[in-house]
C-alpha cells in the first residue's frame, strides 16, 4: 500500500466521473504528479442568466480526504453571491461540520466523508441557479441579486459573454 | 495515470448487457472508500462501512458519515453477511465481467450474421440479452468451452446449477488442467486437483468457495494484536504520551497534535484489524502507519502554523523573519537584562551571560519539546548542552522557534517545571 487512503479514493472518483460523468460537468486531476489538485468545467445551468457559460474551476483537496472536504475555486470571474470576489466558492457542502464561516448552516447540508466531487460539482451547478444569499460570500452581489435582479442578470450575462469572447 | 494503480468501478457494468449489476456493486462498496468492503462494520443507526474508514470517520467527529447521528466505537458490529456478499461478489466479479463482455461480443457477430451456432429463430438479440441469468451463463459457457474463455467462466459455475446442467454438445475443459473431458466429470475430476493442494485460498474450488469458508477462516486461531483503548488525550502529559507511544512500538517524536493523530490512527489500524478476519502483522500495520505519515503526518505539522515544520524550509527568509519579530527579540533580551542586578554579586562578571543563556535555555527546552525528534525525556544533560548555543536572532532555527512558545503549553514553557515534573509523568503505566 504505497498509495494513501486518499489518492485511491480520489481516483476511484476520477475514474466513476469519466465512465459515467453528469450532464453539464466536467472534473479530473490537472496534472499525473498531483491527484490532489483538480480542475472541474461547469456548464451554466439553463434557464438562468449563466446559461451557455463553461466556468472553470479548481478543486484542491486536503490530504486526509474524505475525511475533510476538499475547496473550490473558480478561475475566472463569477458574479454571484456565495462566491467571493477571488473565486472562491462558499457552499454548506464545501464545509465541515464544526466549520461554519456565516453560522447558518444545518449540520446535515455540510461535508461528510459520503459526499464525492460530482455531488459537490452538482450542488455548485444548483448553487449557480438558486443562490443563496442569507450568506453572501459577495455582499455586492447579493445586494444586487435580491434589489437589482434585472441590472444582476445583465452583469452576469455580460460577464459569460465577456469569458467566451464574444465581445 | 499511472496504469499500476488500476482501480475497479460499479461503473464496469454500464458497457455490458446486465447495467443492473453497477447497482449491486455500488451496494457493496464503502461510501466512505468507495473499494469493495474490507472488514463491514455496522453502526448503531445501521450502516455499514469498512472497519477502518467508520474507526477513522468516528474518531474525527464521532458522526456516521451517512446520517450523521452521533455513534461510538464500542457501538459497531461486524457485518458478516455483508462480507460474504463482497467475497462471494469479489470472486465472481472478473468472470462475469468477462462472460457478459463476451455476450455482447456474441451478440454482435449475431447480428452480423456470422453467428454459426445452430440456435432456432433470428430474432435472438435481444431475447438473448435480458434474461441472462446465471443458468443462462453456465449453459453457454459450455458450449463456448473451445473458445477463449474457456477457463475463467467456471469460476463462477455454482454448484447447484451444474447439477441438473445437461450437457447437450461435445466436452468442456477442466479450468485447472484445461483437460477435456466431459462436463459431468469435471467436478470430480477437480477434487483431484483439489487434494494434494489443499491451499487454504483454493480460488478455484467450487467447494472452498462456500461461505462457510469464510467464517471457519475466521475462527482459525491467529495470533492478533490486542484491542487498544482510546486515551483522553487531554489529561495526558505529552512525556506521558511519547512514553505510550514508545512502549505500542510506534514512531514518538514531533509535537504533542502529531502525537495525538499518530496514536489515534494507530489504533484505529490495530482495532481494525482486530476486527478481520484475515488480520495482518504488526509490521505490515506499520508500513501502513508510515504511509499515513509520510501522507499526513507531515501535513498535520504543516497546519500547525506555517513554519513549525520539523525540517526548515529552505528559503527561510532568516533576516526577515528577525525584523518582523524584533519586539519579540527585544523584549526577551530586555527581560534577561532586568535579571542580572539581584544575581550579579554572587555571579560575578558572567551574570549578565548566564542570564541570558537562560533564556536561550527555555527556547531550546521548547524547541526540544516541539520540533526534535526522537526525545522522550528532556535530561539535565540536554538541557546544560543547549546552554552552549549561542542566541542569534538572525538564526533561522531560533527565529523559527520563537512563534512555537506562544502556543505551547504553560509546561514547556517553563522547561524547569516541565523537568522537576517528569519523574511523576515517567511512572505512569503503559
Amino acid at each position: 500500500m504505497a498509495t494513501s487512503v486518499a489518492s485511491r479514493r480520489l481516483f476511484s472518483e476520477y475514474r466513476a466521473l469519466t465512465s459515467s460523468p453528469p450532464d453539464g460537468i466536467t472534473a479530473g486531476p490537472i496534472s499525473e504528479d498531483d491527484i490532489f489538485l483538480w480542475e472541474a468545467l461547469i456548464q451554466g445551468p439553463d434557464g438562468t442568466p449563466y446559461e451557455g457559460g463553461i466556468f472553470p474551476a479548481e478543486l484542491k483537496f486536503p490530504k486526509d480526504y474524505p475525511l475533510a472536504p476538499p475547496t473550490m475555486k473558480f478561475l475566472g470571474e463569477v458574479w454571484h453571491p456565495n462566491v467571493y470576489p477571488t473565486g472562491l466558492v462558499c457552499i454548506s457542502i464545501l464545509h465541515a461540520p464544526g466549520d461554519d464561516p456565516n453560522h447558518y448552516e444545518q449540520a446535515s447540508e455540510r461535508w461528510s466523508p459520503i459526499q464525492s466531487v460530482e455531488k459537490i460539482l452538482i450542488s455548485v451547478m444548483s448553487m449557480l441557479a438558486e443562490p443563496n444569499d442569507e450568506s453572501p460570500a459577495n455582499v455586492e452581489a447579493a445586494k444586487m441579486w435580491r434589489e437589482r435582479r434585472p441590472e444582476f442578470e445583465k452583469r452576469v450575462r455580460e460577464g459569460v459573454r465577456r469569458d467566451l469572447g464574444l465581445t | 495515470m499511472d496504469p499500476s494503480f488500476d482501480v475497479s468501478d460499479p461503473s464496469d457494468w454500464l458497457e455490458t448487457p446486465v447495467k443492473e449489476l453497477a447497482a449491486v456493486e455500488t451496494a457493496l462498496r464503502c461510501q466512505v472508500c468507495k473499494d469493495f468492503f474490507d472488514t463491514p462494520m455496522i453502526t448503531s443507526c445501521s450502516h455499514t462501512f469498512c472497519s477502518l474508514c467508520i474507526r477513522r470517520c468516528l474518531t474525527n467527529d464521532g458522526k456516521c458519515p451517512a446520517c450523521r447521528a452521533s455513534d461510538q466505537e464500542l457501538r459497531l458490529r461486524r457485518n458478516w453477511t455483508v462480507e460474504e456478499l463482497v467475497e462471494g461478489f469479489k470472486r465472481a466479479r472478473e468472470a462475469l465481467l468477462q462472460f457478459n463482455q463476451s455476450i455482447k461480443v456474441m451478440e454482435k457477430e449475431r447480428a452480423q450474421g456470422k453467428n454459426k451456432r445452430k440456435r432456432n429463430s433470428a430474432s435472438q438479440g435481444p431475447d438473448e440479452s435480458i434474461p441472462s441469468t446465471s443458468r443462462r451463463k453456465t449453459r453457454s459457457q459450455g458450449r463456448e468451452a473451445p473458445g477463449t474463455h474457456a477457463t475463467s467462466p467456471n469460476e463462477i459455475a455454482d454448484t447447484e446449477e451444474d447439477d441438473d446442467y445437461q450437457p447437450d454438445d461435445g466436452l468442456t475443459a477442466c479450468p485447472i488442467c484445461e483437460k477435456r473431458m466431459k462436463e459431468a466429470e469435471v467436478f470430480p475430476h477437480l477434487d483431484i486437483h483439489n487434494e494434494p493442494a489443499s491451499t487454504p485460498n483454493g480460488k478455484l474450488s467450487p467447494i472452498r468457495n462456500m461461505p462457510n469458508g469464510l467464517t471457519s477462516r475466521s475462527r482459525q486461531p491467529t495470533k492478533t494484536m490486542e484491542r487498544l483503548p482510546q486515551l483522553s488525550y487531554g489529561l495526558l502529559k505529552e512525556q506521558a504520551l511519547r512514553k505510550k507511544l514508545l512502549d505500542l512500538g510506534i514512531p514518538n517524536h514531533g509535537p504533542k497534535p502529531l502525537l495525538i493523530k499518530r496514536h489515534t490512527e494507530w489504533v484505529n489500524l490495530v482495532n481494525a484489524n482486530c476486527d478481520s478476519s484475515r488480520p495482518r502483522t504488526k509490521r505490515e500495520l506499520l508500513n501502513e502507519l508510515d504511509t499515513w505519515e509520510r501522507s499526513q503526518g507531515r501535513n498535520i505539522l504543516n497546519g500547525l502554523g506555517g513554519n513549525e515544520a520539523s525540517v526548515m524550509r529552505k528559503d527561510f527568509d532568516g533576516a526577515a523573519w528577525a525584523t518582523s519579530h524584533e519586539n519579540d527579540f527585544q523584549q526577551l533580551i530586555a527581560k534577561a537584562r532586568r535579571k542580572p542586578p539581584a544575581q550579579k554579586e554572587n555571579c560575578d562578571v558572567n551574570g549578565v551571560d548566564n542570564a541570558t543563556e537562560r533564556i536561550q535555555s527555555s527556547h531550546f527546552a521548547a524547541s526540544e519539546t516541539s520540533a526534535v525528534p526522537q526525545i522522550t525525556g528532556v535530561t539535565q544533560v540536554e538541557t546544560e548542552s543547549t546552554l552552549q548555543r549561542p542566541l542569534n536572532p538572525a538564526n533561522g532555527a531560533l527565529a523559527r522557534d520563537v512563534p512555537s512558545l506562544e502556543g505551547m503549553h504553560p509546561a514547556a514553557r517553563e522547561p524547569v517545571i516541565d523537568l522537576s515534573g517528569e519523574p511523576g509523568n515517567r511512572q505512569q503505566p503503559a
